[in-house]
């Protein structure tokens, strides 16, 4: 059975690059445009083995949403990869210490993300 | 890792901050920071600075409106062409047989192999009937040899049953002389005489035995003989119909070796394009990505330009001009790529490309 990633991000076009290289790979693939609507993902689904995630969005930021996955009844043990324009270690260091598992500068390489993605994701 | 990108894209430059400033702000800014006492003698000045702070700040709204539209438009033609770079990509799936649920299967250079394979396997099995073919041959020969070596051992047997004969016959002249003896003896030799005659008698019936064994063996040699001759003939058919089955055979493997050998050739072509088509739908990903790059550094420009024109008015209504440090901190504030924060540092300029993106685990 495939397993299941969440993207988190505002950019539509970037969802749909992410969900291309994931579905391509074989994973299925939930969206959301910002953190609280990924929350509301999290509510609904019942298995997120890894969730992809911006930081900068509106209404949730990327940092404030992995704070709030990992305090999630269900899906606190799922790993995020923060995927943002972002690279700043004071940036970086805002995202591990909310919880993080790794750090992606866009624009990524389908490669290197799924590298990521298998090397992270819950059995 | 590092990206695989080669395309060329160059990501817009930030809202070039350093462009010269329209005439009327230049000199209510040079006003603004002009001595105290000159500046509070002038009412005007300030009413020329509020109005030409006000100018600007209809034009920021302006611009932020086109930026706004092409933001807009931007965003639409880059669904679109991600609509249509994902149809595409179905359909070069389907060519190369490469989806996603295919991927965990076997693609099409997959099953040429396969097809190879299968095709070396058939090749394999008519070697092994040519091998066959080779076992009948020698087993007819040796067989062919035992009948040759049967008519020498019945030659023997024609030689044994004429000697039979010949004894017979000694043994008849023999009872003859016997019996005459037993003439001579008289009455003594009459049961000589009898004995004599069981022995003709008997050396008569040998003698006809030994020449039926002889015609017998002589019947049977001649049959051996011509079922010889037969079975060479059949050999020598035997070996013309299996060295023509073998080079039809020959000549099915060479095509079978060619086919396989194309096959071969096309999966490999097969395998090559479906990465060819991997790297640049790779590529293509990457470039796409630069939309979100740009939407990013529009906005943190719309923003900045927004708060630029607010601080303006609230520097004209305090009579003081922001500092070189705080106006940097404003029009710096919401950077979120490493090549705006290069730009507005000198480090970079607006035709510096975007970094290659690298991975960070925690």
């Amino acid at each position: 059975m495939a397993k299941t990633i969440l993207i988190v991000d505002d950019s539509s076009s970037l969802r749909t690059v992410v969900k291309l290289a994931l579905t391509r790979a074989g994973y299925d693939v939930l969206e959301a445009g910002d953190g609280q609507q990924g929350l509301a993902q999290l509510d609904k689904a019942a298995k997120v083995h890894l969730i992809v995630s911006d930081v900068n969005m509106p209404v949730m930021d990327g940092i404030s949403f992995v704070k709030q996955v990992k305090q999630h009844p269900r899906h606190r043990f799922a790993p995020v990869v923060m995927l943002t324009t972002e690279g700043q270690d004071a940036k970086k260091e805002q995202g591990r210490a909310a919880g993080a598992k790794a750090w992606i500068v866009k624009p990524f390489n389908p490669p290197q993300l799924l590298d990521a993605v298998s090397k992270l994701i819950l059995p | 890792m590092t990206p695989k990108a080669t395309m060329s894209f160059v990501p817009p430059a930030p809202a070039p901050w350093r462009l010269p400033m329209p005439g009327g702000l230049r000199r209510a800014l040079q006003r603004l920071h002009a001595p105290a006492g000159a500046a509070a003698s002038s009412a005007d000045a300030t009413d020329v600075a509020a109005a030409t702070v006000q100018r600007l700040d209809e034009a920021v709204r302006l611009w932020t409106g086109h930026l706004g539209t092409a933001q807009s438009q931007m965003r639409e033609a880059t669904d679109q062409l991600l609509q249509g770079f994902m149809q595409i990509l179905e359909q070069l799936d389907r060519i190369i047989d490469e989806d996603p649920a295919a991927l965990r299967q076997a693609g099409a250079a997959a099953r040429l192999d396969e097809r190879a394979q299968m095709l070396q396997q058939c090749e394999q099995q008519l070697r092994g009937l040519v091998q066959g073919f080779h076992g009948f041959v020698q087993s007819r020969e040796a067989m062919t040899e035992t009948m040759r070596s049967l008519t020498g051992a019945s030659t023997g047997l024609r030689g044994m049953a004429e000697d039979v004969a010949k004894i017979a016959r000694q043994t008849n002249l023999l009872s003859f002389n016997a019996a005459i003896e037993a003439a001579r003896a008289g009455d003594t030799g009459r049961g000589f005489a009898v004995v004599a005659a069981e022995v003709r008698r008997l050396s008569t019936e040998s003698g006809e035995t030994g020449r039926r064994i002889g015609s017998q063996v002589q019947g049977f040699e001649a049959k051996m003989h011509d079922t010889l001759a037969l079975a060479t003939q059949q050999s020598a058919q035997d070996t013309g119909v299996i060295a023509a089955s073998e080079a039809t055979i020959g000549r099915v493997i060479e095509q079978v070796d060619e086919a396989v050998s194309q096959l071969h050739q096309r999966a490999a072509e097969l395998s090559a394009r479906g990465q060819a088509v991997r790297e640049q739908v790779q590529q293509l990903m990457v470039a796409f990505q630069f939309q979100d790059r740009v939407q990013q550094i529009i906005d943190q420009v719309n923003q900045s330009m927004a708060g630029a024109v607010q601080r303006l008015q609230q520097a004209v209504a305090q009579g003081r001009a922001p500092t070189a440090d705080e106006w940097l901190a404003l029009l710096s504030a919401g950077y979120t790529t490493g090549e705006q924060r290069a730009l507005a540092a000198g480090s970079a300029t607006s035709d510096t490309p975007a970094p290659q993106s690298e991975t960070t685990f925690f």
